[in-house]
């Protein structure tokens, strides 16, 4: 096993390259690379976005949205023309450039998470060394923009919302760190690229059989499925948001394009938990644990693919993000909301102590295979 | 279910009920009772008031324990009836206490049972919202509790007056009371609460307008401000209120001036279309007007026009 | 620091004349203060305008202060205004989700008053329209408290019921929310053709889904957490309030005027009550739902007895109550709604009192909230079921 890891980091070393490194020039590559990010940023999470919609819609006996677009597909992208249009009230007693900073905050850390996230065979603008490591550190810099945003709006509700905000990330940063790092360890390696590829050649001890970490590591997802549920405010953990006791909780002062982009950055986020969870334990882009891409050939098949093993790898990942997206939808429509001490409870006493218990198990099955 | 009405058979008849608190409280105490509809009533003197709510509630046989209602009844002249109702989920009976308010209409005053029922507590508070029926050793009547903070009078005595009435009459020949079967009117020496005729009741909502909402003193033409006269007969002709005959004829006065004067200035800007419209009225307001149009362009000319207009004005 | 700056600085842009009581713990930089929350009038989770003044200690409420009367209609005056039968169209509107249950005090009251004998049939489609209109105002509050707990599907799924029941209602009375169905001596004019074979279709309907409310709400186990032991209210705490109706089943004390003071024609059939044991958020819920079950085998029994006659008797032309007062008490949806009515012989009431249940209710409200957390607060508002409009009249 320790032997199949370090040839399989060989291997990995020779296809970290983005495709969209074409060229030795510096400025093509840099531009492709931008349109990429701002598509992943702008169109995946409105396809989200209307799934949630659409499954929403369906889950409750109704159609959803219907007049916008085909099939209601084009509601997102009229309700941000809506919200461009809306007036930008900054209350009076508000701290301005707090105010007017907090949804930027809240929002670049997401865009820049999108740098290091692999959708496809070399469909990805950053492969770093450290790319786990830097996509959970960036993501929790967006509660200090909703912390900003509740307590500069001067409104007792928002900073009840910014504070159970800020008490919520907090809380469940450990178990999402500590289950992350469980995948970094059996994995070898805290590049996303490389995880996704350890992933393609892990192979169960004393057997040839190709399985995802979502396997050996259910418990890890578990964990992290629901540290990133909390993390993104999702119901049935939105106490921040919590619209029936704190109206709109760190957005209730806020109203046009800087609602939009609080929700942009909800949206944004449920993309890239999607696509951390389908890197860390569904295997990436690969299609079924054992089975190569069509037109690939290094790494278990995954690897060195011509434009249509590309274009699947990224239909992959996209589908496994939606769902991602979809089970978090579907536990949005059939749970209530926790209470904050019952969040907490939970966070504390049950999921950092599983999840620590999950990197010893790990852990100790590394040493021992 | 069964236990809800375990002790029904051992429930007191209306006449045990009476004779017990007679027996509690002195034969003073209840001034007298009635059963109608089914609804037993006990009068209660009214000093007697509290330990007969409390005695209801704490005496075994009797355990009126769900505290059901309390409101008042105007009883014209005498005054008004504070009326409680009380039910005994362990014998379902139902008791009404009664009792008259000390102080007559003037300054009616009831002690309050909010110790004995918590529920007694918001239905005292909106009987004196309602009544201003002063519950003696209530923990707070203020703030009114159903209208709002600065509400002047008390809204179902019956010599408060409903508005609605006045400003749309009822669209009837006359006020259902005063008809009987046959369409004769009923002939009764007035009372208090009976519903006044159009024109009594037309001049009730005027007083009571009057005090709500003071008309500004028309200000007259000498020496007053031209603009400010103009605006007031602008706002007095579109806002649409319905003056009192006793400042009708000042108000109209003023508004006459007050729009002569008005289209003198408008004049003067040479724009207003909805007054030109009131000068075709009158021939001297044309001739101004065509001298107007004539001079359109010339802007001095038409600066001389309006410093003379008021000059006109102030001669006539 | 004076206490005045102090104020100013925890509470910035805030109206003057609030009246806070403002207690400053600790000393020197660390002292803090309570916060004063004021939820609604117009706040989510409050349904109406209705008002509460929290003060605060963090996130744990130390005293609540409802504020009612922003919604004050003045029915009480209005009616003495108005006769008899006008009267009818009057009061379907201070409980705007039990319309025709309002409207059935009153006719009962005045037939009592004018000792007016009311044909069978109409006393049974009466019982069957207050059924009916206790299932769509119960549905109303399974879907609104849980969208009050955050769970936002059951109100789609109980609106999908209700839109069922209400086109049914409209068919015989015309109208979805004040029925006006009710008058003096019966009701307006008889069933259509086919209600009656509705009716029984969709108490099946219903009742099958309100399997699906069961495990969804009921079983679920955020609910449960949410909703066991939050806002318990002792039987003889809610008795003194004078609270009633599903809340103060909840409590355990089997109280509902249909058995106890049977109106109508329900001492002749079976009135299932379902009652609590805890008097909790949850056992309010589940009475709720219990009620719900409870009306539709009254509606079964009343489809069973219902025969055929004439649906209302002929008044005199002028309709007039002789001198008296009377007390009619029926179990509205919310609770138990009492009309005190006081004629001086004329055409029009001396007196109308209500006696609205969400009225009563919600003076308990102070008491649950004492030392809850605000989520809690939240989860207490919702299982004390009030109509707004009831509060205020």
């Amino acid at each position: 096993m320790i032997e199949l890891t370090s040839a399989s980091a060989t291997a990995f070393v020779a296809q970290a390259v983005s495709v969209f490194d074409v060229g030795d020039g510096f400025v093509v590559p840099l531009l492709l690379k931008l349109v990429f990010i701002l598509a992943m940023f702008f169109v995946v999470p409105i396809l989200g976005g209307y799934l949630e919609h659409k499954v929403m819609g369906r889950m409750q006996d109704r159609r959803g949205p219907v007049e916008a677009g085909p099939f209601g597909s084009l509601q997102l992208v009229a309700d941000g023309i809506k919200f461009i249009q809306k007036e930008d009230v900054i209350p009076r007693a508000a701290d301005p450039w707090v105010f007017a900073m907090a949804p930027g905050v809240a929002l670049v850390p997401v865009l820049l998470v999108l740098l290091v996230i692999p959708i496809g065979p070399g469909v990805f603008a950053l492969d770093l060394e450290l790319g786990l490591f830097y996509a959970l550190a960036i993501s929790s810099i967006s509660t200090l923009g909703i912390l900003m945003g509740g307590w500069a709006s001067a409104n007792k509700f928002s900073l009840l919302g910014g504070l159970r905000a800020a008490g919520q990330l907090i809380a469940y940063e450990l178990p999402l760190i500590l289950a992350a790092a469980a995948v970094a360890l059996q994995a070898g390696t805290l590049s996303l690229v490389g995880i996704v590829e350890a992933q393609a050649t892990f192979l169960i001890p004393g057997t040839d059989i190709n399985l995802w970490y979502l396997f050996p590591q259910l418990l890890g997802f578990g964990i992290f499925f629901l540290a990133a549920m909390a993390e993104l405010a999702r119901p049935p953990f939105d106490m921040p948001i919590a619209d029936s006791e704190l109206v709109f909780g760190y957005m209730t002062e806020y109203t046009g394009i800087k609602f939009a982009m609080f929700l942009l950055t909800e949206y944004a986020g449920m993309i890239v938990m999607g696509g951390l969870i389908a890197v860390l334990y569904l295997g990436g882009w690969q299609l079924l644990p054992g089975v190569p891409l069509p037109g690939c050939e290094g790494a278990g098949g995954i690897f060195d693919c011509g434009w249509q093993g590309q274009l699947l790898g990224v239909a992959v990942t996209l589908g496994k993000m939606m769902l991602i997206v979809f089970l978090f939808v579907w536990a949005r429509v059939t749970y209530p909301r926790l209470r904050e001490d019952q969040l907490q409870r939970m966070a504390w006493l049950v999921l950092v102590p599983l999840a620590l218990l999950n990197l010893a198990v790990i852990t100790v099955a590394k040493v021992v295979f | 279910m069964s236990g809800v009405l375990a002790r029904r058979d051992r429930a007191l008849t209306p006449e045990e009920t009476e004779e017990l608190l007679r027996d509690r409280l002195g034969e003073a105490a209840v001034v007298g009772s009635v059963v109608e509809y089914g609804v037993f009533t006990l009068r209660i003197a009214q000093e007697h008031w509290l330990e007969a709510a409390r005695r209801c509630r704490d005496e075994p046989l009797l355990a009126y324990d769900l505290f059901d209602n309390l409101f008042a009844v105007d009883m014209r002249e005498e005054g008004f009836d504070v009326v409680t109702v009380l039910y005994s989920t362990s014998t379902g009976n139902r008791l009404v206490l009664r009792t008259r308010c000390a102080g007559g209409r003037e300054a009616p005053t009831c002690p309050s049972i909010s110790d004995v029922y918590r529920g007694a507590n918001w239905m005292e508070r909106e009987t004196w919202d309602m009544f201003g029926i002063e519950f003696e050793g209530h923990p707070g009547l203020a703030p009114r509790i159903l209208t709002v903070e600065n509400f002047e009078g008390w809204p179902l005595r019956k010599d408060f007056h409903l508005v609605s009435r006045g400003v749309k009459p009822w669209p009837g020949v006359k006020e259902p009371a005063e008809l009987d079967e046959d369409g004769n009117v009923i002939e009764r020496v007035p009372r208090i609460g009976d519903a006044p005729g159009p024109y009594e009741l037309d001049k009730v909502i005027a007083e009571q307008a009057k005090l709500a909402n003071p008309v500004p003193e028309p200000v007259t033409a000498e020496g007053g401000n031209v603009e400010e006269l103009a605006q007031d007969a602008d706002l007095a002709s579109d806002s649409g209120q319905v003056l009192t005959s006793a400042d009708e004829q000042a108000a109209e006065e003023a508004e006459a001036q007050a729009s002569d004067v008005a289209a003198d200035v408008a004049g003067a800007q040479a724009q207003d279309l909805e007054q030109t419209a009131k000068d075709k009225a009158e021939q001297r307001r044309r001739e101004q007007a065509e001298a107007r149009r004539r001079k359109a362009e010339e802007r001095a000319a038409d600066a001389d026009d309006a410093g003379a207009a008021p000059d006109q004005e102030g001669n006539a | 620091m004076s206490e005045l700056s102090t104020r100013e600085r925890i509470h910035p842009g805030t109206a003057p004349g609030e009246d806070y009581h403002l207690e400053i713990v600790g000393e020197g930089d660390f002292a803090t203060a309570d916060m004063t929350l004021s939820i609604g009038p117009a706040h989510p989770a409050t349904h109406g305008v209705f008002r509460i003044v929290l003060e605060m200690d963090g996130e744990r409420v130390r005293s609540a202060r409802p504020v009612i009367g922003y919604m004050h209609r003045g029915f009480e005056k209005l009616a003495e205004y108005r006769d008899y039968r006008q009267i009818m169209a009057l009061v379907n509107r201070h409980d705007w989700l039990s319309g025709f249950s309002n409207e059935l005090g009153v006719a009962l009251a005045v037939e009592q008053l004018m000792e007016f004998e009311v044909p069978d049939r109409a006393q049974w489609i009466r019982m069957l329209m207050a059924e009916w209109n206790r299932v769509l105002n119960h549905l109303m509050f399974v879907g609104s408290f849980a969208l009050e707990l955050g769970a936002i599907t059951p109100m789609f799924y109980a609106f999908r019921e209700r839109e069922d029941i209400q086109h049914m209602m409209e068919a015989a009375t015309g109208g979805r929310l004040h029925f006006t169905y009710n008058q003096v001596g019966g009701v307006k004019i008889d069933l259509p053709k086919g209600f009656l074979r509705t009716s029984a279709e969709l108490t099946t309907i219903t009742r099958k889904r309100l399997v699906d409310y069961r495990d969804l709400i009921l079983g679920n186990e955020i609910f449960q957490a949410r909703t066991k032991g939050v806002g318990a209210l002792p039987t003889d705490v809610a008795l003194s309030f004078g609270v009633t109706g599903p809340t103060l089943q909840a409590t355990g004390l089997p109280e509902d005027s249909r058995v106890t003071e049977p109106y109508l024609k329900y001492g002749e059939i079976d009135v299932p009550v379902p009652v609590g044991e805890n008097g909790d958020a949850f056992d309010r819920f589940f009475c709720l739902l219990g009620r719900i079950e409870a009306s539709l085998d009254i509606i079964d029994q009343v489809l069973d007895h219902i025969g055929p006659g004439p649906v209302n008797s002929k008044l005199p032309k002028m309709v007039k109550a002789p001198e008296g007062a009377t007390y009619v008490r029926t179990e509205n949806p919310l609770g138990q709604l009492g009309y005190w009515l006081e004629s001086d012989g004329g055409r029009t009431p001396w007196r109308l009192k209500m006696r609205t249940p969400s009225f009563s209710n919600v003076q308990a409200i102070p008491y649950l909230l004492e030392g809850v957390l605000v989520p809690d607060a939240v989860a207490v508002l919702g299982s004390v079921f009030f109509v707004v409009g009831d509060i205020d009249r």
